[in-house]
């Protein structure tokens, strides 16, 4: 078999596709009779022909595409799971935004400041005098006998009380009271 | 957005191919399939002497292998040409392995005692023998043929499905028909001794 053909062989295979004997130009019948019969060239003819009108008279199965690999899922796992990932971060960022935008949009209610007068207690400290009680319930045998009560302080004969202003009241008690030069300095003394 | 079904089937072949690189991979390839796949299933009857179940099988290699090697496709280039490419080699393939099934073309000589009296007016007659002549072809002859004369390629695109030369493609076309038609000789009796007197 020559690999290439003549150019009467390659002008024969153009004429072989392009139709049978009869459809052909005058010059074109003339060239195929220098080489076969009219029947022999119809026949080259008719075989390609009919070889185009076959078909397959059984339908294909169909298609059974290939199961995901190993290597894939793992792909989707990693996908899924970065995705997840990004998600609860972006969550957390958002929510934390949030918060701040909410407590910088909250209220702040200001508070006056309220100055009351202050008034010092004035306790005058005398010298030490021993303070003897006697009771019956003392010698009771449960009860637990303490020592006795020792007070240095003599208080001044309550006159008035008044719980809010206590101080003010023993200072108004001791007006009375005569103090003498060194009360009178303790108490202003501590007054300024 | 991935186009839907009835999107799919208005792509074109090489769109498709496109797709396959993508999730819709499995989608564009069974719109590949619905098109080509009896096309296909036909060539294969016709390499491998009619063995449906071989054929059914190399149909689903095909394309598997299109799924698989779909990056190897050049756009440019028209898709039906590449796939009978991967098709002629499916069959190239098939062809050198010994434990293929039935392609023996001796298995299918030309039956002498068909009663060729009625000549090509029984067009059925006529279809028996030539499916016989083109199983008796070497795989060479055949291929070509059936690219040529029943998947209608250019004779460009067979040279570069094959990888060989214009030129020997259609010296492949010129001689296998001319043993076909020896095969058919019984269709010409008085005619045919007359044929070929170039080589």
């Amino acid at each position: 078999m020559k690999i290439n053909l003549t150019k009467e062989e390659e002008q024969l295979l153009t004429l072989f596709e392009k139709g049978f004997y009869h459809e052909l130009l005058g010059d074109e019948q003339r060239f195929i009779l220098k080489f076969m019969t009219e029947e022999a060239f119809n026949l080259q003819h008719e075989l390609r022909l009919e070889s185009k009108k076959w078909r397959s008279p059984v339908a294909p199965k169909p298609l059974q595409l290939p199961k995901e690999s190993n290597q894939t899922i793992r792909l989707i796992w990693i996908s899924i799971s970065s995705a997840a990932a990004a998600a609860a971060l972006t969550f957390f960022i958002v929510k934390e935004q949030f918060n701040t935008i909410l407590s910088t949009q909250m209220p702040v209610y200001l508070t006056d400041t309220v100055y009351v007068p202050k008034i010092d207690t004035i306790i005058k400290y005398e010298k030490g005098k021993t303070v003897y009680v006697h009771e019956s319930a003392v010698n009771h045998p449960e009860f637990n006998k303490h020592d006795s009560f020792i007070s240095n302080e003599e208080l001044p004969p309550i006159k008035l009380y008044d719980g809010k202003h206590r101080a003010v009241s023993m200072h108004e008690e001791r007006k009375e009271w005569q103090l003498n030069s060194s009360d009178v300095s303790d108490v202003f003394n501590l007054q300024k | 957005m991935f186009p839907f079904k009835k999107e799919l089937a208005s792509l074109s072949d090489e769109a498709l191919m496109q797709l396959l690189s993508t999730r819709q991979c499995n989608r564009a390839l069974t719109e590949i399939h619905a098109r080509y796949a009896q096309k296909v299933l036909g060539f294969f009857l016709r390499m491998t002497n009619g063995n449906e179940e071989k054929s059914q099988d190399l149909v689903q290699d095909l394309f598997i292998r299109i799924l698989e090697k779909h990056h190897l496709f050049d756009p440019q280039k028209r898709f039906y040409t590449w796939m009978f490419t991967i098709a002629s080699n499916l069959v190239k393939s098939t062809y050198r392995e010994k434990s293929h099934v039935d392609l023996d073309p001796n298995d299918h000589v030309l039956d002498g005692q068909v009663h060729w009296a009625e000549n090509r007016i029984d067009k059925g007659l006529f279809h028996h023998a030539l499916t016989q002549a083109l199983e008796q072809l070497e795989e060479f002859h055949r291929l070509p043929f059936i690219l040529r004369y029943m998947e209608e390629l250019s004779v460009k695109e067979i040279a570069e499905i094959l990888t060989i030369s214009e030129g020997t493609v259609k010296s492949r076309l010129f001689y296998g028909a001319r043993k076909m038609a020896h095969a058919l000789k019984e269709f010409t009796p008085e005619q045919l001794g007359k044929e070929f007197k170039l080589s």
